[in-house]
């Protein structure tokens, strides 16, 4: 499941853009793991102690030393503990992140930081659907080639739209409009290219089962030209984000979470 | 010399996406400075796509991420091709951002291993495969200023003439404008648009040439019938009809038709690639009416690439030099002794034995002769396509000064069987059981499609053929061919291998010259006066036993071991270091050596070995002579 986090954040909570959080100890400051990293008295090396939060492809630093650029009114010394949240900087022959926040590490830090680390799922699902026109759990039942538009480009990245008909099984309360019936089926477009332009937009098959985040309440350039170019009908909706739909196997999940 | 790097950074070693479609960009005025752009997600989901870079020529590389796209993007950018202008380390990229549709961003950085994201100087939509070139005005009242070329298919072109080249003559300025120049002059038919492919070639001359594919038909079934055609402009483009000095002689328009009516088939495969059309184009930097092309048709059914070139600025074109079918992504490069490298890749064997071949063919002829070096040979079934392309609609390679650098994109197994000039992988590996590994080195890492960068250097060979009155020999070595002395030659110092003749004027031999066995002695040699001991008994002196000398023998010769240490030698300069730390210091110790042991211990290519062993058994003959 994707994440993406509030804007809001407490204390307690990391930084939107903290996309590395974990627990280390400072083993040196004003020091670098790798040599493209300015030296300044901010520069450190630490070594991770605990990952809380961070892509699979660095899942491997638990145990080993990185740098830590401290960012302006940060402090750390050397041997002390923290929860780092930290962001992407430099990938070489080691790694090196920049540091948006930094808290002693207590056992309430620590517990708070993964309290808020393991609501973040719920949170951003929770924001996304409240970004939706439509929430639906459904199935597809149909899917069929798009017309193609007329003038439209030949180009590798031609999305190649499709249209998938799916059969509704539910609607959550909050995305039901008042006084509005539920749908017994909602039409979607989707790019079934396998171009890198479309290499993350969900591709759907009879039978696929799951939960649909559709259209943005706020309409945007680029929204609508994406409408524009699938060709879409009023009452359809495009599909091109990982975070229009969650498969099936979340559903129960997702619909609970959204009752709540 | 070739060198092959697999420059997914050390710290990525878990990494397993689908960087394919790469391009290089060198500094041409600070080799070391190299940029590598792919389809690779920045590693943490941010909203800036990265590319790799390198400020020691290649030899290690990090990610920095400063192009901008969309956070959580799993292929980093869309298309994208980077440069740097010649002087001043501008750096600039052509791509096509993410979100948006078909959109357009020209980008620009001052400093391309500064954090600061690029600045956007173009954004706007409905735009294919934009291809940049740049390049530093060298003189004349516009000097220093950076010319940017961008060839893309623009499809908000009137008339379904769609190939344009986008063109500032200021890039550098703190506003510059660009212009959309229109390079197709003729009616692109049923396919109503030009192909995606308008690649741009730079002389520092001002002489600015495209490629391109010209549509004609494209038909439901997804055929495609096109000419190539070529422009040219011979004043940077400026001019108020730019591109327009190649004119057909068939129809008169602008546009030199290459070849016309060639098919191919849009979105064919070809191992687990699709196929939609290839070009690339290099000219001369040492002559600007000499220009390479090199497009891909279908000929008996198979995708094939074809090499041309015209000697008369576009104007008459040569057949084909070399015919390569099952071929793709051909990129052309000339470096600065006119010597043309032709870089491509080709699936051979069927089934599950099908490879991907990356091949580097250098010439010194426009291929009546060259030397082919595959620099990979790998499995082509796997890994499974995350999206298309698989390795790329198209890869780069390019020249500053006689060095060749390139990048490809190939199946990551760390095999060195895979990589007959050698590799090195940054992330962690094992050779033994051609694995890949997490930076634990432990945990086993899935194959993926990395991108692989490789450079072709000149090894130093001087050979002194010919001595005339002029030539002033300031240092004589063991290597040093004297073929003729003349009475104007000066020698300012002699070694064993001085070889006098009778016409060689020796003006006086002093009390400090030293005659060794080695010292032919003739007529004209004046001795110095003798001086005789005063008489009276002879006292036997007492001395110590003389040191023992070490020599090396070689057939009849005798050398003193420091004679033969590869340093000496320029011709093996290039490689003196390295053969010295693995302990090859010496000739006689090169000549005996298994290429082999002498690959396994320097990090050369077992081809670049048995080169080193050749000349070294050259430069002892020579010597002993």
């Amino acid at each position: 499941m994707a994440k993406r986090r509030s804007r809001k954040t407490s204390a307690a909570t990391p930084p939107e853009e903290a996309t590395f959080v974990f627990r280390g100890t400072v083993v040196q400051r004003g020091a670098a793991t790798l040599d493209e990293v300015p030296l300044t008295r901010a520069t450190l090396v630490v070594r991770v102690d605990e990952i809380l939060d961070g892509p699979p492809v660095l899942a491997g630093f638990a145990g080993q030393d990185i740098t830590v650029q401290l960012g302006s009114g940060q402090q750390a010394a050397t041997g002390k503990s923290y929860v780092f949240h930290t962001a992407g900087w430099i990938y070489g022959a080691g790694l090196a992140v920049r540091c948006l926040k930094l808290t002693p590490e207590t056992e309430a830090a620590v517990r708070a930081s993964r309290q808020s680390l393991e609501s973040a799922p719920e949170r951003a699902l929770k924001a996304r659907a409240a970004r939706a026109e439509l929430v639906v759990s459904g199935r597809v039942t149909e899917v069929a080639e798009a017309p193609r538009q007329p003038r439209a480009p030949i180009t590798e990245h031609d999305p190649e739209w499709r249209r998938a008909t799916i059969a509704v099984d539910e609607v959550p309360a909050s995305s039901q409009r008042v006084g509005a019936r539920k749908p017994k089926q909602v039409v979607v477009r989707f790019p079934s290219s396998p171009d890198v332009r479309w290499a993350q937009a969900p591709k759907f098959a009879v039978g696929d089962a799951g939960v649909w985040f559709l259209g943005e309440k706020k309409k945007t350039k680029d929204t609508e030209a994406v409408r524009a170019a699938a060709g879409a009908a009023k009452s359809e909706y495009v599909v091109v984000s990982p975070d229009d739909f969650l498969p099936g196997e979340f559903t129960e999940r997702v619909m609970s979470v959204l009752k709540r | 010399m070739i060198t092959v790097v697999n420059i997914i950074p050390n710290a990525l070693s878990g990494e397993t996406s689908q960087d394919s479609e790469p391009n290089i960009a060198v500094n041409p005025s600070n080799a070391n400075e190299i940029a590598i752009s792919a389809f690779t997600p920045d590693p943490m989901g941010g909203a800036n796509a990265p590319i790799f870079v390198s400020t020691n020529g290649g030899t290690s590389w990090a990610l920095n991420t400063i192009v901008p796209s969309q956070a959580g993007s799993v292929t980093g950018t869309g298309d994208i091709v980077p440069r740097f202008a010649s002087t001043g380390g501008h750096f600039y990229a052509g791509i096509l951002r993410q979100p948006g549709s078909l959109r357009l961003n020209i980008l620009r950085s001052a400093n391309f291993v500064s954090p600061t994201t690029m600045t956007v100087l173009v954004d706007r939509n409905q735009v294919d495969q934009p291809f940049v070139q740049a390049m530093t005005v060298p003189s004349g009242p516009d000097a220093g200023r950076d010319r940017v070329y961008v060839g893309l298919n623009d499809f908000a072109a009137a008339g379904g003439r769609t190939a344009t080249v986008e063109r500032s003559l200021n890039a550098a300025a703190a506003a510059p404008g660009f212009t959309s120049v229109r390079i197709e002059t003729r009616g692109t038919g049923t396919a109503g648009q030009n192909g995606p492919q308008i690649r741009p070639a730079v002389h520092a001359d001002g002489t600015v040439y495209a490629v391109f594919y010209g549509w004609r038909a494209f038909s439901g079934a997804g055929l495609v019938t096109t000419d190539v055609v070529v422009v040219r402009d011979d004043n940077w483009g400026s001019g108020a009809s730019p591109f327009t000095a190649l004119t057909d002689p068939g129809d008169g328009l602008a546009g030199l038709r290459v070849v016309t009516g060639v098919q191919f088939t849009w979105n064919a495969r070809l191992g687990q690639e699709r196929l939609g059309g290839d070009l690339s184009i290099a000219v001369d930097p040492t002559n600007s009416s000499i220009v390479y092309i090199a497009y891909c048709d279908v000929q008996g059914g198979a995708y094939t690439i074809h090499v041309r070139r015209s000697t008369d600025r576009g104007a008459t074109w040569s057949a084909d030099l070399r015919t390569l079918a099952g071929a793709k992504n051909p990129a052309l490069a000339i470096n600065a002794a006119g010597r043309v490298g032709f870089a491509y890749q080709r699936v051979t064997g069927a089934g599950t034995a099908q490879r991907w071949e990356t091949h580097l063919e250098l010439t010194n002829d426009a291929f009546t002769t060259f030397a082919d070096h595959v620099l990979a040979t790998v499995p082509a079934n796997a890994p499974a396509p995350l999206f298309l392309p698989y390795i790329g609609d198209y890869m780069h390679m390019m020249a500053v000064g006689n060095a060749f650098y390139g990048v490809f994109s190939a199946n990551n197994t760390p095999d060195p069987a895979n990589f007959p000039q050698g590799v090195t992988f940054l992330r962690n590996h094992d050779f033994t059981t051609n694995r890949l590994l997490n930076v634990d080195g432990v945990t086993e890492v899935p194959v993926s499609i990395d991108p692989f960068f490789f450079k072709h250097t000149e090894l130093s060979i001087t050979r002194l053929t010919h001595l005339t009155r002029f030539t002033r020999l300031t240092r004589l070595t063991p290597l040093t061919r004297i073929t003729r002395l003349t009475p104007l030659t000066r020698l300012t110092l002699f070694t064993r291998f001085t070889r006098l003749t009778p016409l060689t004027r020796l003006t006086q031999l002093t009390r400090f010259t030293q005659l060794t066995r080695f010292t032919p002695i003739t007529r004209f040699t004046r001795f110095p006066p003798v001086v005789t001991r005063p008489p009276g008994p002879i006292e036997p002196p007492i001395e110590p036993m003389p040191p023992v000398t070490p020599f090396v023998r070689f057939g009849n010769t005798l050398f003193a071991p420091e004679d033969l240490a590869v340093s000496r030698f320029e011709e093996l300069a290039g490689a003196a270091d390295e053969l010295q730390a693995a302990g090859f210091g010496g000739l006689h110790q090169l000549v005996t050596a298994d290429p082999h042991e002498v690959a396994a211990a320097t990090g050369y290519s077992m081809e670049e070995a048995a080169q080193l062993i050749e000349l070294a058994q050259h430069l002892l003959r020579t010597a002993r002579r």
